[in-house]
């Protein structure tokens, strides 16, 4: 029997809500039509996408967006970047620079590059050691020649929240095109969203208890895209293929019970409540920042090897680091915060959801906290930090300034 | 030879509490992944107490746990015998854990540096 599961981040289970919505449309006497046939029933079809497009709409509090269902937030990452990239190039633009940070998903920072084929230059900032995007950086960048920033809200390793508005603004002045990938945002972070300020916004079903294999990129009117997927035309030849209408009718749903503003306070109190059950370890390194997203909590632990730590945690359901590229080593976004790989690679993420009780957080701390105090009982780094011989900056060859929470 | 792997015992992974008369060796750095330091405890006639600080990888872990407890009893020249390749083709560790056997025997070879006794020379023969 498996303990809990503990990364929301990676994936979510499915609310059974949900899966009892899209069950009553499969089957012989559901709605499994072709939402493009022109008979009552895929009319009838075609009204299930229509409801689950408003609820998206719903979701972002912005009805000026058109939605194209994709198969995940990694296919809306690469259309809103490569198929942007491809609609410039063919138009000529002079715009040729393409801006996202280090510590995007690698979906984001895959589609950047992969977009250098229409001869853009992909250029990615630099974050400060809490994870954050600093204006002035942004703005140094900016000029007439970017045609596209691509940030997400919230970083999907670390929580790291990033202050869309002010970054927004100045890419606005700039004349540039700004794409969110939302993915871990939609129904998971307070406040009404920064979605007002997008051109495209990714987001994904199953990071938010829907089903996987659908999501969606909204996009203003005016953006033009070129297709990454070729066929029957369907949704305006803009991503062709059938679409599936109990996946969509999930994910509608699924945003409909996002997270409200009770749940996202209560996750909170998980991740604090966990935080401080590891302070009998010895306490760690928090990457992130007390005002970052409710339910992840990324934590590294010095004097600790990490290969050690992930075997001495197998029976854990938690991250070491994105979910989304296991064996790409040390993770890039804690890198790009600063850390060292030793100390980066020695990090345990924490996800919390809508399923997550307190005593799974207990277990988990207690888990946590044992692997660690035996490894640091026996580590000679951790005894020489002890003993003052290092700082944990000197000991882990970085120049950032690291406390331990 | 072959090893006793069940003998994952981590009694013998640790600085000593008291570290007086203990000869004392490190090898490895932090940032290539793999620090052993190790601590023995004897005299002329041999090895009394062996015992294992590491930051490493898990199998490197439960080779250096394994080899204190092999190393007590054993003459000095015994453990001076002892190779990373040994170690490591004795448990039968994976091919990425086979640095962290020749750290664990710099670090012993550190640590015998100012025995008494000391055998010369490193052999594979066991």
């Amino acid at each position: 029997m498996t303990g809990a599961y503990l990364d929301y981040a990676a994936t979510t289970p499915l609310d059974p809500r949900v899966a009892a919505a899209m069950a009553a449309l499969e089957g012989p006497d559901g709605v499994f039509a072709n939402p493009a046939s022109e008979h009552p029933h895929g009319r009838r079809a075609a009204e299930w996408v229509d409801t689950a497009r408003d609820q998206v709409l719903e979701a972002l509090g912005d009805r000026d967006f058109e939605v194209i269902w994709t198969s995940g937030a990694t296919e809306a990452d690469n259309l809103a970047i490569l198929g942007f990239a491809r609609a410039l190039a063919r138009r000529g633009s002079a715009r040729r620079r393409i801006l996202v940070t280090e510590t995007e998903h690698s979906a984001v920072l895959a589609a950047a590059e992969a977009a250098r084929e229409t001869g853009r230059v992909v250029e990615r900032l630099p974050v400060q050691p809490d994870g954050r995007l600093a204006v002035e950086t942004l703005e140094a960048a900016l000029d007439e020649e970017v045609a596209l920033v691509s940030l997400a809200p919230v970083n999907n390793e670390t929580g790291v929240i990033q202050p869309i508005e002010s970054l927004a603004a100045r890419v606005r002045a700039a004349g540039a095109w700004l794409h969110l990938d939302a993915a871990q945002t939609v129904g998971r972070v307070p406040g009404p969203g920064p979605y007002r300020h997008a051109d495209l916004v990714s987001l994904s079903a199953h990071k938010c208890c829907g089903p996987k294999g659908i999501g969606a990129l909204a996009v203003r009117p005016s953006v033009r895209l070129d297709p990454l997927v070729h066929g029957g035309g369907q949704q305006a030849g803009r991503r062709s293929g059938t679409l599936p209408v109990a996946l969509i009718a999930g994910m509608g749903e699924a945003l409909r019970l996002r997270d409200d503003a009770a749940e996202q306070d209560r996750q909170r109190g998980l991740t604090r409540r966990l935080l401080e059950g590891l302070r009998a370890s010895g306490g760690g390194v928090v990457n992130g920042r007390p005002d970052g997203a409710p339910a992840i909590v990324n934590v590294s632990f010095p004097g600790v090897h990490g290969g050690a730590l992930r075997d001495a945690l197998a029976a854990l359901s938690v991250g070491f680091g994105s979910a989304c590229s296991q064996r790409d080593g040390p993770s890039h976004v804690l890198r790009a915060m600063g850390r060292s790989d030793a100390l980066a690679y020695a990090s345990v993420r924490v996800s919390v959801g809508r399923f997550t009780q307190p005593g799974d957080i207990d277990a988990a701390a207690a888990a946590i906290t044992a692997a660690v105090g035996e490894l640091r009982r026996i580590s000679p780094l951790w005894r020489e930090l002890c003993e003052g011989r290092h700082t944990l900056s000197s000991a882990y060859g970085v120049t950032t300034a690291l406390e331990m929470a | 030879m072959p090893a006793d792997r069940g003998s994952w015992d981590t009694s013998r992974l640790g600085a000593p509490a008291d570290r007086t008369a203990w000869r004392y060796g490190t090898a490895g750095r932090v940032d290539e992944g793999c620090r052993v330091d190790c601590w023995l405890a004897g005299d002329a006639t041999g090895i009394r107490q062996a015992r294992f600080e590491v930051f490493a990888d898990a199998e490197t872990l439960r080779a250096a746990a394994w080899l204190a407890g092999w190393l007590e009893g054993r003459t000095v020249s015994a453990a001076a015998s002892v190779t990373g390749r040994w170690l490591a083709d004795t448990l039968g560790l994976a091919d990425e854990s086979r640095t962290g056997a020749l750290c664990i025997e710099d670090a012993m070879r550190s640590a015998l540096t100012e025995w008494p006794e000391q055998a010369n020379g490193a052999s594979d023969e066991h």
